[in-house]
């Protein structure tokens, strides 16, 4: 009977401690956060690591995709789509934007999209987390916040100016986000304007805090985006003030034709920091003939004025077979960090200026501002006098400044309604609905606000 | 350096770090009464470290019962051919914590990179902290029986596994700034059948011995329910009560007679092709599937062979061949395409332009693309002989054997693609023959 008895209390108690120890494994299951993250709201409360949470958008915006300056950024993929650039045997992702016949399943044409929205993520991440912070400085709080919109504002109108209106993202709340729909074209301006004007009024017009580097944005890299954002809206008067603020400051001043990317030149506004070359140099320096993707169409390159300096220090070319191959220059020493990937420089400033003063009748203002850059190039002036049909002025000096830059040349082909006219005898498969590249696929069978919403021809 | 800003370069390598911990508690009844009566229970709880605060623990448990029927005397005396015979049934749960870690957990982690020598930290993942254990049951009863001395012995088992709150990587749109989230999918999916088995001894004589088995499998599979499916991507995939193997495919109406090009309906009628009108829904995969063997043996020789039989739709050779004028080998059905206008064919004009490559994609997503690839092949055969042992130990061997073996001799089917059993563009199980002689010493 003993035997029994104490195997019956063996038994009950060993359940029982069983139970006991399973109650108690209620935070047995529970862990900390691993060693090698860092939870959000710790991010927000130092300023080194909320710091470090913005300046990774800037790395990533260099690292790849549509702000790279390589193969899938908007720099090159926009050469293909208007005049700039001809494709020899490209893969399909390529050749369809160089026939402007793309399908929504384009990969190009989505990672384009997702980088931008991750970059957006990010921004109002920085936003979010500053906005909950008790622990940062007020300086910090408001250098990184401008930035981040900056940035953000950066992103939508890249997406605004190839898709057409696009969904305004303001939150990092996926379940809003899921099911978001497209805003106007002038609802996405709007709200561009608003961060870019809420940025301009706090950030610092040095660059101390990034070292004196010209890689980060400050006050006078948003009046440079003013300027651009007013002149595509047809805002003239403020083009040419925030121009005006730009080409009068300093700091900024014309360089010589071969050091217009060089780093930390002085015609920088804002520049990628890379530490060994930067990505445009592989998406348009050709090594050796036939080339592997593409190349400057002919007919481009025969367009500039004889004794133009740009079509002989920014147009290089190879050979194979008695065929001649032409290419961007502008990226060519493979040099660390001697050039550095450029998104805003004056240059673009005084054209921008001379636009807005051409719209607003100021014709001789707007050839002063042209010669400006016609000089530099080693043209002679454009007189006042007589008939000088200013806007094909200005397109061409444009075309011959700025080519094969973050897609100015297809930007105007698009603003000013002279897209038609230049690409259909070009293009044969072109029509009206290819100004705007297709929504891709993917957005639209996962957000079921967007179901029906694709971009006319699609 | 005990300063790592005075180097002149940083460079960051990836550190990873992962703590997983799981508790779980379970108890077990097994009870068996006077060798007849078998039942079984278990019951448990689980906790992981995978999911986040309030959804770590859940509870499972599973329920047998059988009954040995054969061993009852009112059987033995009523059957007494019956040798044995079975009555099982069972129901459980289960759950699943295979995912990864933390991925409820709202974190930053370093970058990949340095932007003017300052590591940046970079989102982790896009947290979801509602996420919990995903949720399977099972359900089989089956019974088994044998024949003459278990000269004949069969069994025919039933299941139905329901699987629910799947925890999978949801796609999410780029708008969000990531594709995809951990989350457990609202599907209910239900995997049922039954499977019969039948083992045969045909004759067992002195020199001679045969036998034969036979199993059929009959599965099906079922979307349940999807509440909400209509707002997801999955909608263009999967239809709630078919099959998850479905495909929604375009309605081919055949080859133009003016143009020479494939055609399909426009369902909604918007003057464009496109995913919206991938409306045909077709199964795709197998109904039942098989096997037959037999073995024979008369003193040294053995006949070996087995069959196996499927009955399935798959992709067929319209997927696989290529948009005739590119460069891909072609059947020789193309020499009668479409050439002319009024033509009538079942294969569009050459081309090697956008539109037919356009057209050609479009019936690989078609209905067209989806045949019959039922087959039957002799999978396994295998005939030899071995000496007899009077003969080997004369010889000074152990064992003498020679044999011819051969795999995928010979296949029945009216399937036009490379091979039914793997459709696509696949290398297909090879047909082998061997021919050798075994020896040991």
């Amino acid at each position: 009977m003993r035997i029994y008895y104490a195997q019956f209390v063996l038994s009950r108690a060993s359940v029982l401690a069983l139970v006991l120890i399973a109650w108690g494994c209620e935070n047995f299951v529970e862990v900390d956060p691993p060693r090698n993250e860092l939870v959000r709201s710790s991010v927000f409360d130092s300023n080194s690591t909320a710091s470090a949470a913005l300046t990774d958008i800037y790395y990533q915006l260099n690292r790849t995709g549509f702000a790279s300056g390589s193969v899938s950024s908007i720099s090159y993929l926009t050469t293909l789509l208007s005049d700039e650039q001809v494709v020899g045997t490209a893969p399909l992702v390529f050749s369809e934007f160089a026939a402007n016949e793309i399908r929504p399943d384009n990969s190009n044409v989505a990672e384009l999209w997702n980088g931008m929205y991750k970059a957006i993520y990010q921004a109002n991440a920085i936003i979010e987390g500053v906005q909950n912070s008790t622990q940062i400085t007020e300086e910090v709080a408001v250098q990184i916040v401008g930035e981040a919109k900056f940035l953000r504002a950066f992103s939508h109108f890249y997406l605004l100016n190839l898709f057409g209106g696009v969904p305004i993202v303001t939150g990092t709340d996926y379940q809003l986000n899921t099911n978001i729909s497209r805003s106007s074209e002038s609802e996405v301006y709007e709200h561009i304007l608003k961060d870019l004007l809420e940025c301009e009024a706090v950030l610092t017009d040095d660059y101390n805090f990034a070292g004196g580097a010209r890689v980060r944005v400050n006050r006078n890299v948003v009046r440079a985006f003013l300027s651009r954002v007013y002149l595509y809206q047809g805002n003239w008067e403020k083009a040419e003030q925030f121009a005006t603020t730009v080409i009068d400051n300093s700091a900024y001043s014309l360089v010589a034709l071969s050091e217009i990317v060089s780093q930390n030149n002085e015609e920088a506004i804002w520049q990628l920091y890379n530490n060994f070359y930067p990505n445009d140099l592989l998406a348009f320096y050709l090594f050796s003939a036939p080339p592997r993707l593409s190349s400057l169409r002919e007919s481009f390159v025969e367009l500039f004025e004889g004794d133009d300096q740009r079509r002989q220090i920014w147009i290089g070319s190879v050979s194979s077979d008695a065929v001649t191959f032409f290419f961007p220059m502008k990226y060519h020493s493979l040099e660390s960090a001697a050039q550095y990937s450029t998104v805003f420089r004056l240059a673009e400033q005084y054209l921008i200026r001379a636009e807005a003063k051409a719209q607003l009748n100021n014709v001789d203002g707007a050839l002063a501002d042209v010669n400006v850059i016609r000089e530099r190039a080693g043209l002679t002036s454009i007189a006042s006098s007589g008939e000088v049909e200013i806007m094909k002025v200005i397109e061409q000096e444009r075309r011959s400044e700025l080519f094969s830059e973050w897609g100015h040349r297809w930007f105007d082909l698009k603003r000013t309604g002279r897209a038609t006219a230049v690409l259909s005898s070009l293009k044969p498969q072109w029509s009206e609905t290819d100004l705007l590249l297709p929504i891709p696929e993917i957005q639209i069978k996962n957000d079921p606000s967007m179901k029906g919403s694709q971009n006319p021809g699609y | 350096m005990k300063n790592i800003t005075a180097a002149s370069d940083l460079m960051y390598g990836s550190s990873y770090y992962l703590q997983y911990r799981y508790a779980a508690l379970f108890g077990r009844i097994n009870y068996l009464y006077d060798g007849k009566y078998i039942l079984n229970i278990t019951a448990r709880r689980d906790g992981s470290s995978r999911f986040g605060p309030g959804r770590q623990f859940a509870n499972f448990g599973a329920v047998g019962a059988a009954w040995i029927f054969s061993k009852e005397r009112f059987i033995s005396r009523t059957m007494p051919f019956l040798s044995f015979g079975k009555l099982r049934g069972s129901f459980g749960i289960t759950g699943n914590d295979q995912i990864s870690d933390y991925q409820y957990l709202d974190a930053y982690k370093p970058s990949t990179g340095a932007y003017q020598n300052v590591v940046g930290l970079t989102p982790a993942r896009l947290a979801n902290p509602n996420f919990s254990w995903e949720q399977n049951s099972k359900l089989e009863g089956a019974i088994e029986l044998g024949f003459v001395n278990s000269r004949i012995n069969m069994s025919v088992s039933l299941y139905r596994n329901e699987s629910s709150s799947q925890l999978v990587g949801y796609p999410i749109p780029p708008t969000t700034g990531f594709a995809s989230i951990q989350a457990n999918f609202p599907a209910t999916v239900r995997n049922s059948g039954a499977e019969f088995e039948l083992t045969t001894t045909n004759i067992e004589a002195k020199a001679f011995t045969w036998t034969s088995a036979v199993n059929v499998s009959i599965p099906h599979n079922k979307l349940v329910s999807f509440p909400g499916i209509e707002n997801t991507s999955y909608a263009d995939q999967y239809v709630v009560g078919e099959p998850l193997s479905v495909r929604k495919l375009y309605r081919y109406v055949g080859v133009d007679q003016t143009v020479g090009l494939y055609q399909f309906a426009d369902v909604n009628d918007d003057g464009n092709i496109d995913y919206l009108d991938q409306q045909s829904v077709q199964f795709v995969g197998q109904r039942w599937y098989g096997g037959f063997q037999n073995r024979l043996s008369y003193r040294g020789f053995e006949l070996d062979f087995i069959f196996q039989f499927v009955n399935q739709s798959a992709r067929n050779e319209y997927y696989v061949m290529g948009s005739p004028g590119s460069m891909q080998n072609q059947r020789p059905e193309v020499l009668g395409r479409w050439r002319l206008e009024g033509d009538q064919s079942s294969i569009q004009r050459y081309g090697q332009s956008y539109e037919t490559d356009g057209t050609y994609s479009q019936l690989q997503e078609s209905d067209h693309s989806i045949g019959g690839a039922s087959y039957m092949r002799l999978k396994n055969i295998s005939f030899s002989y071995a000496l007899p042992v009077k003969w080997t130990s004369a010889l000074r061997i152990k064992q003498l054997e020679t044999f011819v073996h051969a795999q995928n001799l010979f296949t029945v089917t009216s399937f036009k693609g490379l091979d039914p059993e793997t459709p696509g563009l696949l290398l297909p199980p090879l047909r082998v023959v061997t021919l050798g002689i075994s020896v040991s010493f």
